[in-house]
This record gives structure tokens, sequence and C-alpha cells, in this order.
């Protein structure tokens, strides 16, 4: 039957078991037939040639107007006393006993919006399996041993910190998915395709622009380049990991102001295992992404024994509880439990399924740097830009309760700004705790020092004690409620905005908030990025005005911490940049316009008893437990399973921690 | 009564201007238009639970040039008065434009969904009327009798619950616990590898839970307004009279009665249009039913505003249809009905 057929097994016997549904339908009328039918979607015509189109030949003149930036020299040019490095030394992190095959049944609470890896809407939830996970670089970060990298793309490497220059071996195996060779022109040609603005993505093109990150690419041959940085940083390969990427010319015949709507809805072609064939694009319902049978890296020291799936199937589900619901029936064969209501309330360590051992729960702790959530404060409002007005609020949020009531204390308090990032954090800083005495006295130093009728205090001249706070999560309105609650015992009111996503999100960008309760995304780096957030060219503009549209959300502008912000962004050296960050932190701390909120350190995940994982579950940097692809499925131990629940047979339960990286910090 | 009809089809274009020049100005002026959306998506964390991450900006400090470069791209770079004449220069030619995010074009999106808010619609509607119409004359014949009051109870107790309540039971027990009925979908994911036969019985397969709820609410007052007003037509003089004169009481109701009480029913006919084309947001959310109500939900929430435009156009289109086709049904059951 054709459900086997693609694997979905579970509807075939669902639909033989409900037969006598199916008299209900014979009122059918043969026109409501054509209703359902699903239009295939048009197959993006691939290169298999491997030749440019109109495009390259626009790169090449682009590279012969910038010969400073796009280099052509020969073997000969490489220096002959160069010692390639390829990080032999590391251990692989994939497990032998990884098992190829099964179809892997996922969900997403909304339809990717482009197959495009670039522009707008492309940093989906889905591009992950495009590009971010599924795809490759010259090097990418180790997941186990932080500030190292093992080759990909690149066979070997070798660091020329004097140039500021980094000399990649492309490994020549190394091809697309369409069977296209991955050279070095592919290379040039990324840089060509980024510094144009037809991709639509300005960030990009600012980042890429000559001389602003990347000063140089060298070919030497095929098969080897060089590119020079515009600051060699310790961490510089992190310049690499994620940006530095082939972009095929072959599939990007055309470059041109249509580039977004030409290429919405087309597969680039990776460098990865996983292909998205035309036929699974099932527009608003269901796409997926399929194993090459032969990939290029199926062999290669810390690819193998990686992307153990056959097919990977993205359901839209677009409510979290009903995904829950198909994954207790098995539609699903994996499901996130990180938010406390769905660990403790909604598939509970008592529920049927988990006890009779046929889904399994896993808490996986995991280091890495921590989204900054936190209470940011505009300095450039009034009663804010006061420092003892800041000082106490900070003591008056009672985040702890509000961290054991609404995440029943699943989370952490997080203490500083600068979480997870190891040795550069700086542990010794504290937040302030919820001290109702602390904070009358700060806001007594800044002239609060009578209550009004309602509590709360004012100053001589009647101002009150009043701040607002923006909110644009849903989730998060008990939690700023019962800050708001508590606050007025120690004479703050506290006024919530509660607003979209969006219009929070525009309100902050254009600094029109007082308070807001938000988080950025951070990288896995090596050391926290200040400059961002908390340099004075991110603040005000010339006029001295809040600068709309960067993240420096608390108007911070202070000459010493510029002066500090741009030595460590200069910096070379790895104690210096060690001392400027844990310093830059403490004074952060002190300023007190960021109060830290909370984070988490770990992720959990409801498995189906047939997923299969390494020792140690998963790898000591991750996301998600499929971030790396090292985890498979038994189809025996599924079939196992599955006739199990029909005879009403169990298992043991297993409900398991894996703390080997959990950080104090 | 011709005039007044032509009055009505000529009333229907400047109508459907003030309607969408009055919400083409509104999501200009709203927050978070495409440009913030795309800034949002590159810089916020995720909030489930602080975890996520990854992607970091790059930096959001843009140019003046680039930031307008980018309006221009979502075409936010003109008053919205000039961007709406344009729009609707555009309209006119048949041409709804693309959307802001998915980059396909709005007609080719709205016309893949009215297929299903059709079949939705029209099984709504020839349900509702099939089974109601004749249900409030048996009620109404019936009225105080046992088959009433129970038929009173089963449908005041539909009433009494909301669509998409019912949806969100159905879909827990009938569907995911029981395993009765899909959970989700228009029909499933291996449709198109199905005879024909197994496509019928797919559709209607999943139809059952989503066309229940939207029959819910509907039943109780057709059902109602069918039989109260007959019931206030058997009990008018000229149907006394007709009985007194010798007609039996079936030839009264049917022949007397029934055409009288149809008019009220042919009053709110035109409002089906409506649900024929927007169907239930929430019912299609429930059930992840792609269809034209859940189109402009998401649209509206992701603010992609092409797509907001065609399909408040059409569903405008469609009531204002909707409402001429119900006063044409009214003057059609009431010849004492002239419009002016």
């Amino acid at each position: 039957m054709i459900f086997e057929k693609l694997g979905l097994n579970f509807l075939s016997s669902r639909f033989r078991k409900r037969a006598w549904m199916n008299s209900i339908a014979i009122i059918a009328s043969f026109s409501l037939v054509g209703c359902g039918g699903g239009e295939k979607e048009e197959a993006p015509a691939e290169s298999v040639s491997g030749e440019g189109g109109a495009s390259l030949e626009e790169a090449k003149a682009y590279y012969a107007e910038h010969p400073e930036f796009f280099t052509f020299a020969t073997p000969e040019d490489i220096p002959a006393d160069i010692d390639w490095e390829d990080s032999s030394d590391l251990p692989e992190f994939a497990s032998p006993e990884a098992k190829r095959g099964g179809i892997l049944f996922d969900w997403q609470l909304s339809y990717p919006r482009t197959l495009r890896v670039i522009g707008p809407d492309s940093n989906s939830a889905f591009r992950r399996y495009l590009l971010d996970d599924y795809g490759f670089r010259v090097v990418q970060p180790h997941p186990n041993v932080p500030g190292k990298y093992y080759p990909a793309l690149a066979e070997a490497w070798h660091i020329d910190w004097e140039n500021k220059r980094v000399y990649f071996k492309l490994d020549p195996k190394a091809t697309y998915s369409d069977g296209v060779k991955v050279t070095a022109d592919d290379y040039l040609f990324m840089f060509y395709f980024m510094q144009q603005s037809f991709h639509q993505e300005p960030w990009s093109t600012n980042w890429y622009r000559i001389g602003e990150t990347y000063t140089n690419i060298t070919k030497y041959d095929d098969y080897t380049i060089s590119i020079d940085v515009k600051e060699a940083k310790p961490d510089i390969f992190r310049l690499f990991e994620e940006d530095v990427r082939p972009v095929p010319s072959h599939h990007y015949k055309v470059y041109d102001e249509n580039f977004t709507e030409m290429y919405q809805w087309t597969f680039e072609p990776t460098t990865g295992p996983y292909v998205v064939l035309p036929d699974d694009v099932k527009k608003g319902r269901s796409i997926a992404v399929t194993r090459l049978d032969k990939w290029w890296g199926d062999d290669k020291r810390f690819l193998r024994n990686r992307f153990n799936f056959d097919k990977r199937v993205f359901k839209t589900i677009r409510d979290m509880d009903k995904a829950l619901e198909a994954f207790k029936k098995g539609e699903l064969d994996f499901f996130g439990l990180t938010l406390p209501e769905f660990w403790h309330l909604k598939l509970p360590n008592d529920a049927q399924e988990v006890q009779n051992g046929y889904i399994h729960k896993i808490k996986f702790y995991t280091e890495k740097p921590r989204p900054n959530w936190g209470i940011w404060m505009n300095k450039s409002k009034p009663l804010l830009d006061n420092h003892d007005v800041r000082v106490g609020i900070a003591y008056a949020l009672n985040l702890d309760l509000a961290i054991d009531q609404v995440f029943r204390g699943d989370y952490e308090r997080a203490n500083s700004w600068g979480e997870g990032y190891g040795e550069y954090q700086n542990k010794d800083i504290k937040a302030r705790p919820f001290d109702i005495d602390l904070a009358m006295e700060s806001f007594a130093k800044a002239g609060f020092t009578k209550r009004g009728p309602d509590g709360i205090l004012m100053r001589e001249d009647g101002t009150r004690l009043s701040i607002e706070l923006t909110n644009g999560r849903p989730n998060l309105r008990d939690f700023v409620t019962i800050l708001k609650e508590d606050a007025q015992k120690a004479g703050l009111e506290i006024r919530i905005k509660d607003l979209d996503l969006m219009t929070a999100f525009k309100q902050m960008q254009e600094k029109n908030h007082e308070m807001a309760v938000t988080a950025y995304n951070v990288s896995v780096e090596l050391y926290p990025r200040f400059f961002d957030f908390y340099h004075s060219y991110n603040a005000l503009t010339p006029d001295g005005d809040p600068k709309p549209t960067t993240n420096n959300l608390t108007i911070t502008a202070y000459p010493e911490w510029d002066e500090m912000i741009d030595r460590y962004r200069e910096s070379n050296d790895l104690e210096e940049i060690k001392e400027i960050s844990l310093k830059l932190q403490e004074l952060i701390h002190e300023d007190a316009a960021f109060i830290p909120a909370f984070k988490t350190t770990y992720y959990r995940v409801g498995l189906w008893r047939w997923m299969r994982y390494p020792e140690g579950f998963d790898t000591r940097v991750s996301d998600s437990w499929d971030q790396f692809g090292i985890m498979w499925m038994d189809p025996e131990v599924k079939e196992e399973t599955m006739s199990a629940m029909r005879r009403g047979e169990t298992f043991e339960p297993v409900i398991e921690t894996f703390d080997q990286y959990h950080s104090t910090n | 009564m011709r005039d007044y009809f032509l009055r009505r089809i000529l009333l229907i274009p400047p109508t459907l201007i003030g309607v969408t020049m009055i919400v083409f100005a509104i999501t200009r002026f709203v927050p978070g238009g495409p440009f913030e959306r795309m800034m949002m998506t590159a810089q916020m964390a995720a909030a489930e639970g602080g975890g996520g991450g990854g992607g970091a900006s790059r930096g959001a400090a843009l140019s003046e040039e680039q930031i307008e470069n980018m309006k221009a791209y979502f075409g936010l770079d003109k008053p919205w008065y000039v961007a709406y004449v344009h729009w609707l220069g555009k309209v006119v030619q048949g041409d709804l434009g693309t959307s802001n995010i998915y980059n396909d074009s709005v007609w080719s999106m709205i016309a893949e969904r009215l297929k299903v808010s059709f079949f939705y619609g029209g099984l709504t509607l020839i349900i509702t009327y099939g089974v109601c119409v004749p249900l409030g004359v048996v009620k109404a014949i019936k009225h105080m009798s046992f088959t009433d009051n129970i038929t009173s109870i089963v449908i005041f107790s539909g009433y009494a619950v909301p669509g998409y309540v019912l949806g969100s039971l159905l879909v827990v027990y009938p569907a995911a616990r029981w395993e009765w009925f899909p959970m989700d979908g228009f029909v499933s994911y291996d449709f198109e590898y199905m005879t024909f036969w197994e496509q019928v019985k797919d559709l209607f397969h999943h139809a059952v839970l989503p066309l229940s709820c939207y029959l819910i609410g509907s039943f109780a007052f057709v059902t109602l307004l069918m039989k109260n007003h007959l019931l206030e037509n058997l009990a008018a003089d000229y149907v006394r009279t007709a009985v007194a004169k010798g007609v039996s009481f079936k030839r009264a109701v049917f022949k007397h009665a029934l055409r009288n009480s149809l008019i009220p029913i042919a009053t709110n006919f035109g409002q089906n249009f409506t649900i024929f084309v927007t169907g239930s947001f929430l019912i299609e959310s429930i059930f992840d039913i792609d269809g034209l109500g859940l189109l402009g939900y998401t649209s509206t929430l992701e603010r992609d505003y092409p797509i907001v435009m065609g399909v408040l156009l059409i569903s405008s289109v469609f009531m204002l249809v909707g409402n001429l086709v119900g006063d044409a049904l009214v003057a059609l059951a009431d010849p004492r009905v002239r419009f002016k």
C-alpha cells in the first residue's frame, strides 16, 4: 500500500481500522474530489553541467574591477614552509554504532516561507535543514571541544597570523548535491554574491563589503585558496565557520534585482547530505528533506556516522498541544519538552506512554552562550537616567519568585550579561536579589522618600516612581505580572505594556521603551560581543538623540566604555580580551541598566523508544538533540514497540538526565 | 425594482474602494511592517524557555540608504495614498499583487484556498438548509411535542457551544485519542496517490469533524427562524380562513404558510456568501485546513499586507454580492416587496 511506500505506516493501519467510516463518504459529489488535489510543484531545473551563466560573467568582470580583493595566483605563490593543520588529533563525536535509514517524522508550527537561504524570510526555523545544520563550510566548530574546529569542505588549513591570512586546502571530493564539484571559484563567487545587494539582506552586504570583515581572497588553484581578514583575532575561525561557504554559480545563473522572487522556491544545491525534492514541497502542509544515496562526506572523518535518517518529513501543525497529541500517537518521532508546562503537565513522568516505556524523556545539559534574557532599561528616559533608580529597580524585581511560579523553578536566575561564555564570563558577579529594604534605600537616594496614598513612592515635587515595562511575549505575561505585584511592596509602580511581538520590537528599535523584557540571539562564540549593545556608536545619532534600529537598548554611551570596547575588538591577546570582557561585565552590572532575568542550561526532549543516540546522548555544545545529526532509529525496535503496544505489553520507563556538561555558571 | 438593483450594483465599486482604502491606510500606520519583521527575525531570541540561540545578528546598524532601499523593496517608500492608487490600478487589471513573504501571486494563493472554502461553505449551506428547513417545519407542526422538545434541547446545546470549542474537543477525543478521524488537513498526505473513490472517502473522512463545527452554530438559528415564522403564519388569519374554508392542513402549511415563512430565511441567505469564502479561521486553525479564513488570519499576523488586501477584497465582493442576492431572493419570495 502507498502508505508503507511513503513510510506512513501508522496511517495504513488506521485507515484499515476505520473502514466503517468510509461509508459516510459515498454521498460525495464527483466534482468535490477536485477540491483536494495537491498540485505538484514545478521542479526547479537543476544544472549538472556546472557551467555558469550570465551571473558568472558579471562576477568575473567584478573580480577584474576589484583586483585588490580578488587575486589570482599560482600554486608556486603558496609559501613553501607552510604547516598544514587538519585537527586530526580531535576525537570524532558520532557513534560508530549508528545505523542509516528510516523516516523521521517531525513538525513545524508554520510552513517555511522560502527555500532561499538568504534574503527576506530566509532566517526561519527551517533554514537549519537547508544550510545551518545540514550544509557545510570550510571548517566547523567541534561540538565537544570548544574553540577547536574540524575540517569539512577543507582538508587542511594554515593560519598566517602576521599577514592575517588563512590558507585552505579544499577537499577535492566535495560536491554539491547535483554532482558538481565544489572548487575555489565557488568561494570567489560567494564574495561577489554577498557583496551585492540583490539578495536584499543589507546586514550581509555590510558584513562582506570589501575591507569590512574580509580584505582579500586568493585562488592558487582549483582546490587552494587563502582569505585575508581585517582583524586576526584569536577566534579567527569564527569568521569562517558560518560565513564562508561556496555558492554555486551554476545554480544562480541569473543574479539581479529579481533574485528573491526568482529563487523563492528553488533549492540551492547543497554540500550537505539532504536535499529538498520538488515533490516534497507541499505548500502549507508538509515539506521533507531526503538523504542522498551517495554523499561525498559519507566516509569523511567527523562527518561519517551522522545524518542517519533517509528522510525527514516536517508536517505543519499550527498548535503545540496538537503536535503533542500527534507525538503521543506515534505520528511524530520526537517532541521538544523544554517548556515546563509540557515536561511537567502535558507529558508528565506518570503519563501512560512514559510509564509503559514507549516514550523516553530526556534532559540534557549543554554548555553554550545563553540568550541574554533580562530587563533592559532605556537610560534616555526620565527616572531611568538616574543610577540609584536603576539599582533600586534591580532590587525591587522578584525575579526568583517569577521563575519559580511561571517556570516551575526549572529555569535558573541569570547573574550577568554574558552568561555561558566559560572563562570569559565574570562569575564573580551575582545578580541583585529581591530586597525591599535595599530597593527603598536606593530609591531614597534618588529622592523618592515618601509613599503616596496608593503606596507608590514619590519625590517631594510629586513625581511618582512609576515605570513602564514593555513585553511582547504572551508566555511572559504572568512573569511580568509577578514582578509588578512584588515591586509595589518596594514602592515601585510598574505599568505593564503588553504588545504583540512585532509592535514591541518596533518600540524597542525606535528606543521608545522605558523598560523591556527581551533577549537577543547569541552565537556559539568564544567571548561575548559588546559593540552592538554598549558602544556609543550604536546609542546616539550625531545630534545626540537615541539611535534607532540598533541593539543598544540601554542607550549606553560612555567614552571610557567605548575605549575599552574598541580595544577589545582590536585585541589579539586572549588574556587582554578576557580581562576587558570581565571588566565590562562588571561595569554593566554596576550600571544596572540591564537586569539579568533567567536562563536555561539544558534542553528536554521526548523520544519514541526506537530512537537511538550515542553514549552520553549529545555533544557538549548543542541547541537541540538533532543539531549534529548523530541520532538514528532502529527499525527492529520500532516494530517491537508497535507490536508490544498492540498486545498491551510494556517496557521499563526511561526518564534520564545527562548532566555531564552541567555548568554552574 | 430594476433601477434599485442597478443602483446597488453601481454602488459596489465605491463601497469596495472605501473599504479597501481604509484598511490599506491602516496597514501603513500600524507598527511592524515587513521591514521590521525582517529585522526582528534576524535578531531576537526565541521565547521558548530562553533556549534556542544561534544566528546572532551581524549588527543592526544600517545606513539610511539601505533602510530606504529595503522600504522600496517592500513597496513602502511611497505615501500611502500613492501606493493605494498603484494597488488599485493593478487590481483593476486583475492583478492582486505578490505576497510580501512567499513571493507568490496573491490571486493564485487565494484561488488555491477558495476551493477549500467553497467545499466547506457549500456543504454547510446545503446541510444547514437541507436539514434545518424541514426540521423547522416539523417542529412547527409538532409544536410542544416530544420530537420538538428533544430537537430543541439538542440544537440549543449545540448553539451554546462555540464551533472552535467543539473543534478543540473533537480534535482531542474522536481524532487524537480514539483515532476515529484524522486530526488535521483537508485531505491526507498521500491523497494524490489514491484512486478516485479513495479520494472521495478521504475527503469526507477529513471533513466530518470540521463540518460539525461549522454546522453546530447555524443549526439552531435557521431551524428556529423557520419554526417560529411558520408558527406565526399558521396562527395567522389567512391560514385559519383557508382551513375554515376546507383547505387541508397539509395544503395550508405547504401552500400558504410555508412560502411566507421562507421570506426571513431568504433575507438571511445572502450572508452565507461570506461564510462561503472566508470560512472560520479558528476552525481552520484547529484542523490545520489551508482555507481562505486561515490565510487571512495568518497574513494579518505576519503582516503580509498584499494578501490581507486580497482576502479583504474578495470577501467584501462576496459580502456585497451576497446582500444583493439576499434582496433578490426576498423579492422573489414575497411579491409584495418592491425595492425602489
